[in-house]
């Protein structure tokens, strides 16, 4: 068994990540053009949504009292087979297939090209994947979305959190402020409404101006979030977490009681943004720039941690009075801090408000930000690649179990309680993705050049 | 101009007083000691000269500028560097990360720099890496770089400590009792090895202590204090005849 | 403004202040003895009230009425939710006693919103009302005249404001007064002497916790008699509230609970009651609770301590 095993491992390890993307992609292929018969003759009715999760959990009567429920499980059990299958024949099998097949050209083509153009490869096989699967379903292009909303939410406040050893649970209200601000820009610069009136740019302004607005958005939250990186410097601790809450508290609030912009109700209108920019160029805008605003999150936290000045930030966690004496502007560090993390959380708002084409302050309440907490402690605070994988899982989940109605949730706070009991350091335990399998394995980078005299094992 | 110039250091803790009436004048290059019994006040008085406590009284000057209201980091950046009498190190890091960090005052770059790496930040960061690396090297703690440093021993922490103290780039080095939990094979060691930083690096040192044999065996001078107040101060030999010193202080070790 | 309108407010804000601070006092209770601000505390709360929903519709469908009906509600509810308190102390709190605080803090945030969710998904989202357990003239307001002017009132917020009163007595004199509670002031004045000091610490904790929750359980009930609807999300509603109360007053301090359980019930009534004017009528009441969060706020900028609590100082 344990051999077994090892074989499986030693297989999966030997293809390179392009060939699995490039795998995938051809799934979906298969997918588009089999899916809906297979689906049909398994019995499934069609091609299942989220791997067939979604609607095995259907199944489930969940308005007949226990009774009812436990009557309901063996249905969903008998759903749960044809949907394994599925997934086997459809996605495992030509991944697999094709990913082997394609792992030798992969590794030789991603060791002769420079690691800029490797790089942009797997973007763009990574997006084509994304944009196929999602498109099949156009439910799932949705959730493609949202899960990179919270990426870009989760490895923000893991900055926070993660990083900096603080304890901010207000994420949500700077989601908020970008929301708002990015939302009204768009919809009274490019669309027809009743609060605003006519449109005041032309059409073909909008795909111009789209992107350079999210980052308004961002730079209004990243604002916002001087409201706790100033009180940061006197108060840590679970006194920091109040303010954050309170933060959190006093932008829903405040949001509340501007009438203009609709108040409780909300505000609406992206959806005709959105129209106005796919009438100068039909391309999945949101997704694009979802996708980009992923790449940027990571790679400029990423970055900002690993330099020097942003190491102080680690520092801060470790020993702050420490960092503090040694050299370490701990008050700087922490408004550069805040104001990263509050600007991504407000980008990441900007693109929600678009992709949901509704917002309403009470989406942004302590319950928005604790999910985002959930999804830095299950990845693992201090572990970007980490916050990358449980935004993924969380948001599929959060989706999938969609037919558990409430009890979802209840379930998302059991998990958080459980994590904090038996696994504080989450998925990754502080370490990133690449600390296990190296970016040459992964075929992201070249291989170091071969000394003389040594010859590496045949593969 | 000396070094540094203390007057009339006072101190309060609500209503304990910590330190009273602190004067000194440490001039370049001198390696003097601080002493006394336990809660004399010894560290509170490290803690007022590297700004972690405002002084309730009284002047701190380095080169004749006051140091009194400035933020710890900025008085490190002056040119005050210190280490701990329990190591405060940042003990999930690396060696390395440890020693850059300390680099902080030195960097140029912005936040820009960073995230772009911009050619500024390139050149910076890899002059700030092979400093590190230096000071590392002269401690022979160079093949350690990449350790976390909560795993190293006690030992190689106290002296990871020094150097990240000195990668601060300090003209003056307090030291808080560099010698506890050491035993007689290793302060050797450590009184070698301070009275080699000294020259090497050109620096001003103050050393508190516990250990007779510590500050009797380096130290040029010597303050002595017992609650908060100054009771003595001289040469070793002076200071270890001194009657109030020896009621005070030595007295407790038992002649 | 005239005398009788203020006299009005006032007492509307020391009943809703009483309430307050009833559920402010178990966060600072907890606070103090296990320095963890029990994030959950507000849905105890919430708990407490539906408990005496069912123990009052169970009383009221067999016949009990008043003042039997009310009083056995309460003590009923305070029993029970004691218990859930407890409980809560022990399967969540008790294995993470030598974890960081920070997952501490995390698992009480989680453990509120579990409790909110689990009793949105067991007993819906509807609101309920509490069955009468008191004599319909209770809630008749009643005209008196004072200096001249005619004052309103209900005897319901007087039974409201006495039953606080009386329970915060009572908790004064069990602290004070006994054993426990005496070794429960030693705990949160000194965290480490007292368990060498052999004061079953286990004990003490869990009394800490019956004593909080209990009271937030007859905060529940009578919030639920004065404004009578029960909903699972009022625990984030009131009990955050409450929060804001005992952070001003300084967590972790008793007199600090009660006192900021009355400012924080003065400041949003006559927030409230200030909108009336037309000058001042931007005040509406939706602004309640954002003056209450930015006076949450302020505190925290100028006093993380709150009125009464001492700073922690941090040695280096
Ligand atoms: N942050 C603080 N708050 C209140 N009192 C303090 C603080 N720091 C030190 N003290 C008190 O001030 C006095 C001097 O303390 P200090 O640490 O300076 O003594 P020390 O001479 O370094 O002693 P030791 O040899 O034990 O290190 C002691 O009584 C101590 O309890
Ligand atoms: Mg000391």
């Amino acid at each position: 068994m344990a051999q077994l095993l090892r074989r499986i491992k030693e297989f999966l390890g030997r293809i390179p990540l392009l060939a699995y993307l490039l795998g995938f992609l051809a799934a979906t292929g298969v997918e588009i053009v089999a899916g809906q018969a297979f689906g049909l003759l398994i019995g499934l009715g069609g091609v299942p949504a989220f791997f067939g999760v979604t609607a095995a959990l259907s199944r489930l009567n969940m308005d007949g009292g226990l009774g009812g429920l436990l009557l309901s499980i063996p249905s969903m059990l008998l759903y749960i087979v044809p949907a394994l299958v599925y997934d086997v024949v459809i996605y495992g099998l030509p991944t697999l297939l094709v990913g082997r097949v394609l792992a030798k050209p992969v590794r030789w083509f991603t060791s002769t090209l420079p690691e800029w153009l490797t790089g942009l490869v797997h973007m763009v096989t990574l997006f084509l994947s994304m944009w196929v699967w999602g498109g099949l379903v156009g439910y799932r292009l949705l959730v493609v979305m949202y899960i990179g909303v919270n990426i870009i939410m989760a490895s923000s406040l893991n900055l926070i959190n993660g990083y900096m050893g603080e304890f901010s649970c207000g994420h949500a209200g700077f989601m908020a402020v970008g929301a708002y601000v990015s939302s009204l820009l768009t919809v009274w610069l490019f669309t027809q409404d009743d609060v605003f009136g006519a449109p005041v740019l032309g059409a073909g302004w909008s795909i111009i101006l789209f992107p350079l607005i999210l980052i308004v958005g961002g730079i209004a939250a990243g604002i916002a979030g001087l409201l706790v990186a100033f009180p940061s410097f006197k108060t840590r601790g679970d006194y920091l977490a109040i303010v954050t809450i309170s933060v959190n508290f006093i932008i829903k609030s405040a949001i509340e009681n501007i009438e203009k912009i609709g108040g409780p109700r909300g505000f609406m209108g992206m959806k005709g943004v959105l129209r106005t920019m796919t009438s100068v160029i039909n391309v999945p805008w949101l997704l694009i720039w979802t996708f980009i605003g992923v790449l940027i999150t990571l790679v400029v936290i990423h970055n900002f941690v690993s330099s020097t000045k942003g190491k102080g930030v680690v520092a801060i966690r470790e020993d702050e009075i420490a960092a503090e004496l040694m050299s370490v502007n701990t008050r700087h560090t922490k408004v550069l801090a805040f104001t990263i993390s509050s600007f991504f959380a407000g980008v990441a708002g900007g693109l929600f408000a678009h992709v949901l084409g509704y917002i309403n302050p009470s989406t942004f309440t302590i319950f928005k930000s604790t999910e985002a907490l959930v999804m830095v402690y299950l990845g693992g605070m201090g572990s970007l690649t980490g916050s990358v994988l449980s935004a993924g899982i969380f948001t599929v989940a959060m989706e999938a179990l969609r037919p558990l109605e409430v009890w979802k949730k209840v379930l998302v706070w059991l998990m958080l309680i459980l994590l904090m009991m038996y696994r504080r350091e989450g998925i990754m335990g502080g370490k990133e993705l690449t600390d296990f399998i190296s970016l040459e394995r992964l075929g992201l980078r070249r291989p170091a050049k071969e000394v003389k005299g040594y010859a590496p094992a045949a593969d | 101009m000396p070094l540094l110039q203390i007057n009339h250091l006072t101190h309060f803790f609500g209503g304990l007083r910590a330190v009273y009436d602190f004067n000194l004048n440490l001039e370049k290059g001198e390696l003097i000691g601080l002493i006394g019994p336990n809660g004399a006040g010894k560290t509170t008085i490290f803690n007022l000269v590297t700004g972690a406590y405002r002084p309730s009284q009284g002047d701190i000057r380095l080169n004749g500028d006051s140091l009194v209201g400035l933020r710890p980091h900025q008085i490190t950046a002056k040119g005050i560097g210190r280490t701990f009498q329990t190591i405060r190190l940042w003990n999930n890091l690396s060696v390395l990360d440890n020693i850059r960090i300390a680099q902080f005052a030195q960097i140029r770059y912005g936040v820009v720099d960073s995230i772009l790496h911009t050619r500024r930040y390139r050149d910076e960061e890899k002059e700030i890496k092979k400093r590190s690396l230096e000071l590392l090297e002269v401690f022979e703690l160079r093949h350690l770089a990449d350790e976390i440093v909560a795993n190293l021993p006690y030992g190689q922490q106290r002296e990871v400590e020094i150097v990240r103290a000195l990668a601060t780039k300090p003209r003056l080095l307090l030291l808080d009792e560099p010698a506890a939990g050491m035993n007689p094979g290793e302060i050797d060691t450590l009184l070698k090895l301070i009275q080699w930083i000294r020259k090497e690096f050109d620096l001003t040192i103050w050393i508190i202590e516990h250990q007779m044999r510590v500050i009797m065996g380096i130290c040029e001078r010597i303050k002595v204090i017992d609650f908060g107040e100054t009771i003595a101060e001289g040469t070793p030999a002076e200071i270890q005849s001194n009657p109030r010193v020896l009621k005070a202080y030595l007295g407790e070790e038992g002649i | 403004m005239s005398m009788a309108f203020f006299f009005q407010q006032l007492l509307n804000a020391v009943q809703l202040g009483s309430i307050y601070a009833l559920i402010a006092l178990g966060y600072t209770l907890v606070y103090g003895v296990l320095l963890l601000i029990n994030f959950a505390h507000g849905d105890i709360f919430m708990a407490g009230a539906f408990i005496g929903y069912f123990v009052a519709t169970f009383l009221v469908g067999h016949g009990v009425g008043w003042p039997w009906g009310f009083i056995l509600t309460l003590l009923f509810s305070m029993a029970f939710t004691a218990m859930l308190g407890v409980g809560i102390e022990r399967v969540a709190y008790r294995p993470l006693r030598t974890a960081p605080r920070l997952s501490v803090v995390v698992t009480a945030l989680g453990v509120g919103l579990l409790l909110e969710h689990i009793t949105l998904g067991a007993l819906g989202a509807s609101r309920r009302n509490l069955p009468p357990l008191l004599p319909e003239t209770w809630k008749q307001p009643v005209e008196i005249s004072i200096l001249g002017e005619n004052l309103n009132f209900t005897w319901l917020k007087v039974l409201i404001i006495v039953i606080s009163l009386l329970l915060m007595i009572i908790l004064q004199i069990i602290v004070r007064r006994t054993k426990a509670g005496m070794a429960m002031r030693a705990i949160s004045y000194d965290k480490f002497a007292v368990p060498l000091m052999g004061v079953p610490v286990d004990r003490i904790i869990a009394l800490t916790f019956i004593l909080g929750s209990s009271l937030a359980a007859a905060a529940g009930v009578m919030y639920a008699v004065q404004y009578p609807v029960i909903e699972p999300y009022m625990g984030l509603l009131v009990g955050w509230q409450a929060f804001i109360a005992a952070v001003v007053g300084g967590i972790g301090d008793i007199r600090g609970a009660m006192v900021g359980g009355f400012i924080l019930g003065f400041v949003q009534i006559f927030v409230v009651a200030l909108g009336q004017f037309p000058a001042l009528s931007f005040l509406s009441s939706t602004y309640r609770d954002l003056v209450a969060y930015a006076l949450l706020l302020i505190i925290l900028v100028v006093r993380p301590t709150g009125i009464f609590g001492v700073a922690r100082r941090q040695k280096v």
